[in-house]
């Protein structure tokens, strides 16, 4: 420290004094937390206007007491069990938080679709998908950690015992992957911070959903040093994770865990997204799951190759609605699309990709859509209440891998 | 280890610094009374693990800066149509020329300057502990701090 600059710099604030005092601090902390709780309702109610159900779904379709915490009965006094009250009140007031954000970027869609602006619905919405991904990882983790609670407080003795699946230092900080085997067929996998114990992600499987992947990024600032990890399918034997971007695919082998039908992987990568896929011991791309993980904003633009995607229904109608494209990572995503015959949505239609050749557009990929039965994984279809207050069908969804002709 | 305390203690023992090192970096009271509060809630949401931290001092001012940040953000484009907002301070008549010399002086300085320059010198973080906080090495907090009392010593003479 300089003295001569230390004393210029005092002089300079030597009366200043701060109007705002502990209190304030109080009072400010319990307002975030009443305004996050306030507009979990408001969100509900703008879903089902706006119709972008898969967005924010998975906040509405548990009973909101799953998120107000832990009640203090049964009494426990155990460290352990505090210790995890602390951790889900914490990841239910980031839930709250993130509701105000997906809240108001909700609204920010629908005035933009509104007011005709494309380009700045497509920003929103590459935001909501990110929003989405994280109120994924958060809602897997909260169910982990109530799990774990449940286990704590009905049945302390008895409880599995964690089985080491993997192992390694990314950023300087060790952690380790666990199995765990819970109640009817349910596995989860835990990654820990080797110095703290403390579970920074997990996940959970029964086999029926698999993939399921999460990650997390040590380090702060750059570099970071991510670890991707999940439970896949009794067939797959290799997992790569391709983070677009021309950067290096990372790959490697799955293990088996606990004796269950799901086997394991964990990788590590420069960055804690892109797509995850399995592969068979053929070496066969069996499944696909795209993982975005909070706070990683994703490079979004129009795909210049693809000048739409539109939805042909089988009748004499031969264009029914349109959509831009964009890129997402490695992916292309498809706008939500709203159609409509009649008043009725259709039960069979055909999605086109369409890009630009010269004067003429020729068919890029062409996926036949039966009912409301995705036929790809990432293709979601169904019915949803459109922007105009209309119900319609709604295709959205995104389609990795796809590089078009 | 890191010695446990209570919110409260914490509070009583960084929140005023914490309100005056925003004062210098932003010239703005106002401004400087909002980033000390939210950064406090922050860390209030989070002291169960904050308590635990080898520095929470380092961390608060880690946070206080981001936030400063995200919010200069939002408010530069409307700051930068307006007139002068920063609001005076109350002075005594005779510390007037100085406190306005000095915080002039400070706005001449680049914004990393001024930050590395508050942080080693108002608030006295030697340069490691600056870099934590900045997420730089040492010896970049201290080219910083270097840079930015020579600009400051300049300014002030030729004011002077």
């Amino acid at each position: 420290m300089d003295e001569r600059t230390h004393h210029l710099l005092e002089r300079a604030v030597v009366d200043v004094e701060p109007q705002r005092g502990l209190d304030d601090v109080k009072g400010r902390a319990r307002q975030r937390h009443a305004r996050g709780r306030l507009l979990a309702g408001v969100t509900a109610a703008i879903v089902a206007i706006v119709g972008v159900g898969g967005v924010i779904a998975i906040l509405n379709d548990e009973a909101p007491s799953r998120y107000i915490g832990v009640s203090p009965s049964p009494p426990d006094n155990s460290q352990q069990a505090a210790a995890l009250r602390v951790k889900i009140e914490r990841i239910r007031l980031k839930l709250e938080a993130l509701n105000v954000r997906v809240a108001s970027d909700l609204h920010r869609l629908l005035v933009a679709k509104q007011d005709g602006d494309l380009s700045g619905a497509q920003r929103i919405s590459a935001r909501l998908q990110v929003e989405r991904a994280e109120v994924a990882q958060l809602e897997t983790l909260m169910r982990h950690l109530m799990d774990r609670l449940h286990r704590l407080l009905v049945a302390p003795s008895g409880s599995p015992s964690p089985i080491p699946v993997g192992a390694g230092i990314s950023a300087g900080a060790s952690w380790s992957l666990v199995a765990i085997e819970g109640s009817q067929g349910v596995s989860v996998l835990e990654l820990r911070r080797a110095d703290t114990g403390e579970v920074v992600a997990a996940v959970t499987g029964d086999g029926s959903d698999v993939p399921v992947v999460s990650g997390y990024a040590f380090g702060e600032g750059e570099p970071t040093d991510a670890v991707v990890f999940g439970l896949v399918s009794p067939e797959t034997t290799s997992v790569t994770l391709d983070p677009g971007s021309g950067l290096p695919k990372e790959e490697g082998p799955t293990v088996a865990v606990l004796g269950t039908s799901m086997r394991a992987f964990a990788l590590t990568a420069y960055v804690p997204n892109g797509i995850v896929r399995a592969k068979d011991s053929s070496g066969r791309a069996i499944a696909d799951e795209l993982l975005v993980l909070p706070g990683e904003e994703p490079v979004v633009q129009l795909v210049e190759r693809f000048l739409s995607a539109r939805i042909e229904g089988s009748g004499a109608e031969a264009f029914v609605a349109s959509s831009a494209l964009r890129e997402f990572g490695p992916r292309l995503e498809l706008q939500p699309l709203y159609a409509t015959r009649d008043g009725r949505p259709y039960t069979g239609f055909t999605v086109l990709f369409i890009s630009a050749g010269g004067d003429s557009y020729s068919v890029g990929v062409r996926l036949t859509v039966d009912g409301r039965q995705p036929v790809e994984e990432t293709l979601g279809v169904g019915r949803a209440v459109s922007p105009d207050g209309e119900e319609r069908l709604l295709v959205n969804g995104g389609i990795p891998g796809l590089t078009g002709p | 280890m890191a010695r446990r305390t209570t919110f409260e203690a914490f509070f009583e023992a960084e929140h005023r610094q914490l309100f005056r090192s925003f004062v210098l970096i932003t010239g703005d009271r106002q401004e400087a009374d909002d980033v000390a509060q939210e950064a406090m809630v922050r860390i209030l949401e989070r002291w169960d693990r904050v308590e635990r931290m080898e520095d929470p001092r380092a961390y608060l001012y880690r946070t206080a800066l981001n936030l400063n940040r995200n919010r200069h953000r939002w408010t530069a484009r409307r700051r930068s149509r307006s007139t002068d907002s920063r609001d005076v301070l109350p002075d005594a008549a005779d510390a007037v020329a100085t406190r306005v010399d000095v915080r002039r002086a400070l706005e001449g300085l680049t914004s990393e300057q001024r930050i590395a320059v508050v942080l080693v010198d108002f608030l006295g973080f030697d340069s490691e502990g600056a870099g934590r906080v900045l997420d730089l090495n040492a010896d970049a907090v201290r080219a910083r701090v270097h840079r930015g009392r020579s600009a400051l010593r300049e300014r002030l003479t030729e004011d002077g």
